[in-house]
């Protein structure tokens, strides 16, 4: 009997407690609502290549791709295309760093070496190219790879992004953007890019170059989500005025002509002023294209259109405007 | 079973933990490994081991091959071939000796075909050509101190530079411009006092230097 009452006893406990359980989320709702936050991994589907290879070819002779592509004229030859491809859901901006090991006498340097130098050195950079007309259909198509890459200039696309070679590492941030896969996780154009070694060696050094000199370089990149941006055209000033002043020229229509990719489409221009002490801007009510920007005070200001186009890339496009 | 418990959590705290360094480097950095090797030129010129050179001051006939000259001074077709991968420079060395009990001398300026003296003007020629033939170059005319070679006896004469010879193409083949057939000409008294005779003749070493060059 005893025993049964406690287990009564305990019953009432645990339906109160239940009961109140219940009823907290209610007393609750009415003024606060608890939101979890958890932490969602991206998944970036990038495609790095593992390994690579490079000549030392002071003379610049032809290295064969394959049997009807060559690359010649170029003192470090990358021996072969070297690909990353993003196939994620967002395009993600590329940073990288390099470190090299030397092997036999070969040395780094930090600038192209001159005529005058006469040690086995040699000026090494990473670069970075877009990959045009690379997508998902010819991503792994050697004799179509072997061409766009033998294509490439000799020149950088952008020498201020070169990651220069040497034992220290060294890194570049937002080399470029790769564009994101498209909806089934496919590589589209624009998501890939071409990297390789290139620079110059010496020539003549005072011991002739051996086939034991060398060096193996380490690129270690790194993927950020990003926005994929680009130029929209240009903006013109209708009137071809863009100084402003308070009484004889107050205001000035501007107009974008658009430059967008083949395909692509922007259904909505925004306009606007990064000083609009200086001046504002607004758009038209019937072509988002137009704009009309008036003088507010003295100053200058860059009046900038942006819309995202249909390939989920912001476009964008600036006119500079002075105000007196 | 308290401490089968706690081994139990230890274990998965280790497995936790065991696995998220791996995680996290798999994240969004990705490395590439580039080994890079030295690749040289293979120089490959082809240099006539040897030819003759024919004193004839009366201008006879001579055949040469399947063809015929009558020049004072006659030499056998030669020529050298760039077969190397990359351009070379060009430079020559010519040196020229009378042949040990000859009585004649060599000229240091063309003789006319007059004079007493048996002596022999000869230079060295050579021009860039489509083909190892000698027809088919355009032979100048006549002695050019800026383009042609006087032999001297016992003293070499060099010339850089000469020329620069294309490397071969990617087919293997010598190139265009990539031959140089050269020779050996001049003129000789015709009627020297101590007449001509068949111990009169020179040695004439011509020595080539290959530089390669940029391939461009």
């Amino acid at each position: 009997m005893k025993f049964m009452n406690l287990k009564r006893f305990a019953s009432t406990v645990m339906a109160g407690a239940m009961a109140l359980s219940l009823a907290a989320p209610a007393f609750a709702a009415g003024s606060s609502t608890n939101i979890t936050g958890t932490y969602r991994a991206i998944t970036l589907a990038v495609t790095v290549p593992t390994t690579g290879s490079a000549i030392i070819n002071p003379y610049g002779l032809p290295y064969e791709l394959s049997d009807s592509v060559n690359i010649s004229g170029q003192q470090i030859t990358t021996g072969a295309p070297l690909l990353i491809q993003n196939r994620s859901a967002v395009p993600l901006s590329v940073s990288a760093s390099a470190i090299g090991t030397v092997k036999g006498d070969f040395l780094f340097a930090a600038t192209a070496p001159a005529d005058s130098v006469t040690t086995k050195s040699g000026h090494v950079v990473v670069q970075m190219f877009a990959a045009a007309g690379v997508t998902e259909a010819n991503a792994t198509d050697t004799d179509i790879l072997n061409q766009k890459f033998a294509a490439l200039p000799e020149e950088s696309a952008d020498s201020s992004k070169d990651i220069v070679v040497g034992t220290a590492a060294a890194s570049q941030d937002d080399i470029l953007t790769l564009k994101a896969g498209n909806a089934n996780g496919e590589l589209v154009d624009g998501g890939a890019a071409f990297f390789r070694l290139s620079g110059s060696v010496v020539k003549k050094p005072t011991v002739a170059w051996a086939a034991t000199d060398g060096f193996t370089v380490k690129v270690a990149f790194t993927f950020e989500p990003t926005v994929m941006t680009a130029s929209a055209g240009t903006v013109d000033a209708d009137n071809s005025n863009v100084s402003l002043d308070s009484s004889v020229i107050t205001s000035e229509s501007v107009t974008l002509t658009p430059a967008l990719p083949s395909g692509v489409t922007v259904t909505d221009w925004a306009w606007s002023s990064d000083n609009t002490s200086a001046a504002t801007v607004e758009v038209s009510s019937s072509d988002s294209k137009k704009a009309t920007v008036t003088y507010v005070s003295s100053g200058s200001a860059t009046i900038t259109v942006t819309g995202t186009g249909s390939d989920g890339t912001v476009y964008s496009a600036t006119i500079d405007f002075t105000c007196t | 079973m308290k401490r089968k418990g706690l081994l139990c959590a230890i274990l998965a705290l280790v497995l936790l933990f065991s696995a998220q360094p791996a995680a996290v480097a798999a994240g969004n950095v990705r490395s590439t490994i580039i080994r890079t090797t030295c690749r040289l030129p293979v120089i490959k010129v082809t240099v006539p081991t040897s030819a003759s050179v024919y004193i004839n001051p009366l201008r006879f006939p001579v055949s040469i091959g399947d063809e015929e000259a009558d020049e004072q001074i006659i030499s056998t077709p030669a020529a050298i071939a760039n077969m190397s991968e990359v351009p070379v420079a060009v430079d020559v060395t010519v040196a020229g000796a009378v042949k040990t009990g000859s009585t004649m001398t060599l000229a240091s300026a063309p003789t006319g075909g007059s004079g007493t003296e048996k002596s022999a003007f000869v230079y060295f020629e050579i021009k860039q050509a489509d083909s190892e033939y000698p027809e088919d170059v355009q032979w100048d005319p006549s002695y050019d101190a800026a383009e042609h070679i006087a032999v001297i006896s016992g003293v070499p004469i060099t010339r850089q530079n000469i020329m620069t010879l294309p490397a071969r193409t990617l087919d293997g083949e010598v190139a265009e411009g990539g031959y140089a057939p050269f020779r050996l000409t001049g003129d000789a008294v015709k009627k020297p006092t101590n007449a001509w005779n068949s111990r009169d003749g020179i040695n004439v070493s011509v020595a080539f230097t290959f530089t390669p060059l940029s391939y461009s």
